[in-house]
């Protein structure tokens, strides 16, 4: 069940109203009702595996509970604990995410030895948002050892924190301190509140599938071809995929923050405007900023972080940026390409960019550009099946002539002129929230056919603009393979 | 929203752009149309692109003195079928109803993708009944597929995009009949493919052809809906090459206990006939979908119009006396295979007449255009009085004939070789029948009858 799918659309209106109305005075009962609607949605992708989310909340709902228990001093046995609580969760991941990606190295490592592993190769289907809640029970754990919350002992709000269905498949990874308690409190209805999560969740459909699904048909078209690609086209591609990328895993956190908002519950913030970052490091704070700060608080802090010197700082940083990689796919491309976005911020932070802020006028904007030109190249590898198509797309950038621009990448005429006009609206868009940061909140003070246009105009953008129908591959969100 | 997309799709700006070829579309059309000039229906033959390659209406209809109708869309399923029943029983009466099985295999709404799903589109949006459209588009298709299945607004809204389309309004009902059918395979199996079931083996594994669950309960909602309006139903199997289905009989069974179940008559071509042994019957393609060829449509359609009519009798034979009826099918391809041309037509022509050969008299020889398709001819020849020695019913017939072709002027030479698949031996005459690309014949030079070739 797609967020951009009608039956989504009925199921949560469904959800919606009894949510309001039935389950509104009992918090057990609002939370039982959530987690039953969350394991149905999980459920309509595989069922099998609601399994799997089951005895993962069990597991870390127990181990909080008896880390909780141990006297401060038994901090051995909290360790062990916390131990098992990784063992369990990074071995489902490693299992169902890993497995094949690891045996499949060895094996072409040594089959020139006379070793054959080939055979261990294992039909494994990937658990849709495996990944991401795997991240979020994790860190209730973590946070319960160090002891920054309480263990909960409300199972069901425990298993509702962690299979809450607007940001269970693909974010944003809540921390259990801040979502938790969300669940341990009764909800109030606030029209104000819950108007802007309709509108928030509005503007992701309406990024998906009107810009990024259209992206996606020049994006495909291209990167099936790849070997057929000349510099401009190549340029193109990895352009719209930028864009695709962004557009797409942001409206899934708008959409998955606005519906969550629309039950009461208050998500964190996952992108913010990434592309006019000024440095690789700001890019960072904004660009999926639920793992980008998991993995800041959970690896590179408890590694050392920046208190080390320059050259452990380095490292922290490179182990971050490869397990990043990693955790974005089982395969070398994002290794590498986690590798190069490390190397962007230990080498051209310092050394480029931020020395550009000295050209006055122009020097902010050079930095965005600069910091999103280098992103962009990067995505050949998070984008190509594999390294040596990259390496074929970074090719054919070297023969880039502007002069003699022709490919539409498998689009209409008007289709590719107009997707670049959506996406230049985009950015003078951004540019403006970014000059003034409370346009949102303005627009609730607007008088209500104002605000009613915008609705109106936003739905049927969605529906006439929109990317779907007929000849139209199903779209689903990038992020979900993840 | 949904005024404004009202008011779009009534504007019709968004209407799906149809090729020539739109069958669904055309198939209506010719069923409304039959209605609104009194031609009454009498055997429809429901199914999928197996039932329009694999049945000829126009030789049902002959053969049996109906008027027989393919009402049968391409890669649709059982579900559609009945859908289609429940709208044409809107508008029409027929007697007989045959299922044709292929649309039975494994439906389901939820595997509603790609393909399927635009297959199941094109057959849905044909229909012109909005009542039966909005009953059955819950059961039709996935939720996510409402819209776009009701509303060509949403559906192709993407025009904004890639820009409005040429005018696709066509007139369908420009011929003097069509029944629904679709001449696609003029050639059968070729050499090499037949080498390929060799080295590769079966295509279809019979074991695998499973009757899902939804499937079987639409057969049994065709079948209610038969029994209450007192309308005779069949089931029939149309055949694969006999080396492309593996194990068939476990897949016949299936229909077989079905048909038992609802205690109604079941044809099948695969086990039960000798159909499925001649390469020139079937599409010269190992894929799994393989099709019957005209000659092959031809005798599967004297088979079955010889089932009917020991099955049903009361409702066969009703118009053949009729001049209503002999005008319509007079100058179909089927037509000439029961009678003699006796009335002129524009898709007709007639190359020879009365030749007295040493052996035997050409009542006629005929070449028509066919209507629907615009690309192949039919070559007809009735024979009588033959005094040879050879038996007429185990020859072929060769033609030799100056030519030119439809798409060049050059004269040219060649012997055609008209198999005799299925001899019809009327009171008066036999009747030799193929399909041959379009070509004018500008004169015979020469008629001989020889054995079959093995």
């Amino acid at each position: 069940m797609l967020f951009n799918s009608i039956s989504f659309a009925f199921f949560f209106a469904a959800i919606f109203v009894v949510f309001w109305t039935v389950f509104i005075g009992n918090t057990r009962l609002r939370n039982a009702f959530i987690l039953g609607a969350s394991y149905f949605f999980y459920g309509c992708w595989d069922w099998r595996f609601l399994g799997l989310i089951f005895f993962s909340s069990l597991c870390d709902y127990g181990i909080g509970i008896a880390i909780d228990s141990c006297p401060d001093t038994s901090r051995k046995i909290k360790k062990r604990w916390v131990a098992l609580s990784l063992a369990i969760n990074l071995g489902l991941l490693g299992v169902f995410k890993y497995y094949n990606f690891f045996i499949d190295s060895a094996a072409a490592v040594l089959s020139p030895l006379g070793l054959e592993l080939s055979s261990l190769h294992l039909d494994i289907v990937l658990p849709v948002g495996i990944s991401f809640y795997t991240f979020q029970t994790l860190s209730y754990t973590l946070d319960v050892y160090r002891g920054q919350m309480k263990a909960t002992r409300d199972p069901i709000a425990f298993f509702a924190f962690v299979s809450f269905f607007p940001q269970l498949v693909a974010g944003p990874i809540e921390r259990a301190r801040d979502l938790l308690p969300q669940f341990e409190r009764p909800s109030h209805f606030n029209a104000h509140v819950i108007r802007s999560g309709f509108l928030l969740a509005l503007w992701g459909l309406f990024k998906k599938v009107v810009i990024a699904d259209r992206l996606a048909l020049g994006v495909d078209a291209a990167f099936q071809d790849i070997s057929s690609l000349d510099g401009n086209m190549a340029a193109i591609a990895l352009v719209f995929f930028a864009f695709q990328l962004y557009l797409d895993f942001s409206a899934y956190s708008d959409i998955a923050i606005g519906t969550a908002r629309m039950l009461g519950i208050q998500l964190s913030t996952n992108f913010k405007r990434p592309y006019l970052a000024a440095s690789f490091g700001q890019f960072w704070n904004r660009w999926h900023i639920s793992l980008s700060s998991w993995f800041r608080d959970y690896l590179y802090i408890p590694l050392g972080g920046s208190k080390k010197g320059a050259k452990r700082t380095a490292i922290h940083v490179m182990v971050v940026f490869l397990v990043s990689g990693l955790w974005h796919g089982a395969s070398w491309n994002f290794v590498i390409w986690g590798a190069l976005n490390g190397l962007f911020l230990i080498l051209l932070d310092p050394w480029v960019i931020r020395p550009l802020a000295r050209l006055k006028g122009v020097g902010r904007a050079l930095q965005a550009i600069a910091v999103t030109v280098c992103w962009t190249v990067s995505l050949a590898f998070f984008r190509a099946q594999d390294w040596h198509d990259a390496l074929l797309v970074l090719s054919a950038l070297s023969d880039l002539r502007f002069s003699e621009f022709n490919g539409i990448l498998g689009m209409e005429d008007f289709e590719f002129k107009g997707t670049v006009v959506l996406l230049v609206a985009l950015v003078a868009f951004e540019w403006v929230q970014e000059i003034r940061p409370r346009l949102a909140d303005a627009f609730y003070e607007k008088n209500r056919l104002v605000r009613w246009s915008l609705y109106g105009a936003l739905s049927m953008g969605i529906l006439l603009l929109g990317s779907f129908g007929l000849n139209i591959a199903d779209a689903n969100f990038i992020y979900f393979q993840f | 929203m949904i005024a404004t997309l009202t008011l779009l799709d009534q504007s019709h700006l968004f209407d799906d752009v149809v090729d020539q070829n739109g069958l669904e579309y055309k198939r209506w059309a010719y069923l409304h149309d039959m209605a609104e000039n009194e031609i009454p229906l009498d055997l429809v033959i429901l199914g999928n692109s197996h039932a329009y390659t694999g049945i000829n209406p126009g030789h049902l209809s002959a053969a049996l003195g109906v008027n027989a109708f393919v009402l049968a869309n391409a890669g649709t399923y059982v579900a559609d079928h009945y859908w289609n029943l429940v709208e044409l029983l809107e508008i029409h009466s027929p007697k007989t109803v045959v299922l044709e099985t292929y649309g039975i295999n494994d439906f389901s709404r939820e595997f509603m993708h790609d393909t399927r799903l635009v297959n199941q589109l094109r057959s849905f949006n044909a229909r012109r009944n909005l009542r039966t459209k909005w009953k059955s588009v819950i059961p039709l298709f996935p939720i996510d597929h409402w819209g776009i299945a009701m509303s060509p607004t949403l559906r192709n809204h993407h025009y904004l995009w890639t820009g409005f389309p040429e005018e696709s309004k066509i007139d369908w009902v420009q011929e003097k009949r069509y029944l629904g059918r679709f001449i696609r395979f003029t050639s059968g199996l070729q050499d090499s493919t037949l080498q390929s079931y060799a080295a590769n083996g079966f295509a279809v594994q019979g074991r695998e052809q499973l009757i899902s669950d939804e499937s079987r309960k639409y057969v049994q909602k065709i079948h209610a809906l038969c029994e209450a309006r007192g309308i005779n139903l069949m089931l029939l199997t149309l055949p694969m090459y006999e080396l492309h289905v593996n194990e068939p009989e476990s897949w016949i069974g299936r229909y077989d206990s079905l048909a038992l179940a609802m205690s109604i008559p079941y044809l099948e071509f695969q086990t039960k006939s000798d159909l499925s042994t001649y390469p020139e019957y079937f599409e010269n393609t190992r894929s799994t979908n393989q099709h019957m060829t005209f000659e092959g449509s031809v005798r599967a359609s004297d088979e079955l119009a010889q089932f009917i009519d020991s099955h049903f009798p009361e409702s066969t034979h009703l118009r053949e006396n009729e001049a209503q009826w002999q005008e319509f099918h007079s100058g179909n391809a089927g037509y000439y295979r029961y009678n003699f041309v006796f009335q002129e037509d524009s898709l007709l022509d007639i190359v020879a007449e009365n030749l007295e050969l040493p052996e035997m008299m050409i009542k006629q020889i005929t070449a028509q255009s066919q209507g629907n398709t615009k690309s192949d001819k039919i070559i007809t020849v009735h024979v009588t009085d033959y005094t040879g020695a050879l038996d007429i019913s185990s020859c072929d017939l060769k033609l030799s004939f100056n030519y030119v072709l439809a798409t060049d002027s050059i004269e040219k030479t060649a012997t055609l070789r008209v198999p005799q698949y299925h001899l019809i031996q009327r009171e008066h005459f036999n009747v030799f029948q193929t399909a041959v690309i379009p070509l004018e014949i500008i004169k015979l030079t020469g008629v001989t009858l020889s054995p079959k070739k093995p």
